[in-house]
């Protein structure tokens, strides 16, 4: 693929999976708590998908240095991962957050 | 390039399958820089996990308030700005400084749109009596988003500076390393904002 074509192909799949994340926020806002946890679990998987995209793609860390890539998808693996287990556990946030008995 | 003198076939190959090299994109400064910033946001993103699970009623409530349409808008723009810095990069390695010059600018102008909507945005919560001390959501709302603006106001005040560089012949095929970091500054802006928006305007 040209790199022409690749930048294109990117900022498109970009644009799509922000539309996917909104359009399933949106479609199951109203129903029950597991469902909207269900939801932020994929939401936050497609914030990983984003985030791998844009440092691979687009920042081109693909074919660069591997140290700096590893620390950006760490990041982009860690913390949509983080935000997953708050909502899927808040008590667990909670008890691990709060002082004293 | 000698070796396109020497064995153009060879050179060929190489242009056909990029190989993977250690080369730091930009130069290892901004790279510094950049793990620093994505820290803060970092930081931010855990406390929002922390008060979001204490005060979960307060967090469903607030995306409901805010302007998603301006949330979407705006990841659109941020989007389509690392696209044309991408491109300004790619024009700037193949020696084609006009045509690094004009997608510097249309960064620029994305840059200044993302602006005008959070502008209108903020306007927009004002006129819904949405203030800093409204609640906890909107405390941490307004110190990412306006974190994040402040970041993407020193984004463009660097490819401002790039484009003036530019203008004068200081980047070419061979020598373009501040292009290249003033292009990963941007990437990170983006970067930043691909989580702040579904956790602010999109999970309740």
């Amino acid at each position: 693929m040209s790199d022409n074509k690749r930048l294109v192909m990117t900022w498109l799949s970009l644009l799509a999976l922000t539309s996917l994340s909104v359009f399933l926020a949106e479609t199951s806002s109203s129903n029950a708590l597991s469902t909207n946890t269900i939801t932020g679990v994929i939401v936050c998987f497609i914030i990983a998908l984003k985030g791998q995209l844009v440092i691979d793609q687009l920042v081109g860390l693909r074919l660069a240095n591997k140290s700096i890539r590893r620390v950006m998808l760490s990041y982009f693996y860690i913390l949509p991962l983080l935000i997953a287990l708050g909502l899927a556990f808040p008590n667990i946030i909670v008890s691990i957050t709060t002082l004293g008995p | 390039m000698q070796v396109a003198i020497n064995n153009p076939s060879a050179f060929k190959a190489q242009k056909a399958s990029p190989i993977s090299s250690d080369k730091v994109p930009g130069d290892i400064a901004v790279w510094i820089l950049i793990f620093a910033e994505l820290f803060e946001f970092g930081l931010f993103f855990v406390i929002f996990i922390v008060a979001k699970a204490h005060n979960p009623e307060v967090f469903s409530a607030g995306p409901q308030y805010l302007d998603t349409f301006s949330g979407i808008a705006n990841t659109f723009i941020l989007l389509t700005s690392s696209f044309f810095i991408a491109k300004a990069v790619q024009a700037i390695k193949q020696g084609r400084v006009k045509a690094s010059q004009k997608w510097l600018v249309l960064t620029f102008l994305s840059g200044f749109a993302y602006c005008c909507v959070k502008a209108w945005e903020y306007h927009m919560n004002e006129v819904r009596g949405i203030g800093i001390d409204t609640d906890i959501f909107f405390t941490v709302y307004y110190y990412l988003t306006f974190n994040h603006l402040l970041h993407v106001m020193f984004g463009m005040c660097g490819l401002l500076w790039v484009f003036l560089r530019n203008h004068y012949k200081a980047y070419s095929a061979q020598q373009h390393a501040g292009f290249e970091a003033t292009a990963c500054y941007w990437h990170m802006v983006d970067l930043a904002w691909i989580i702040i928006f579904p956790i602010l305007y999109v999970l309740v």
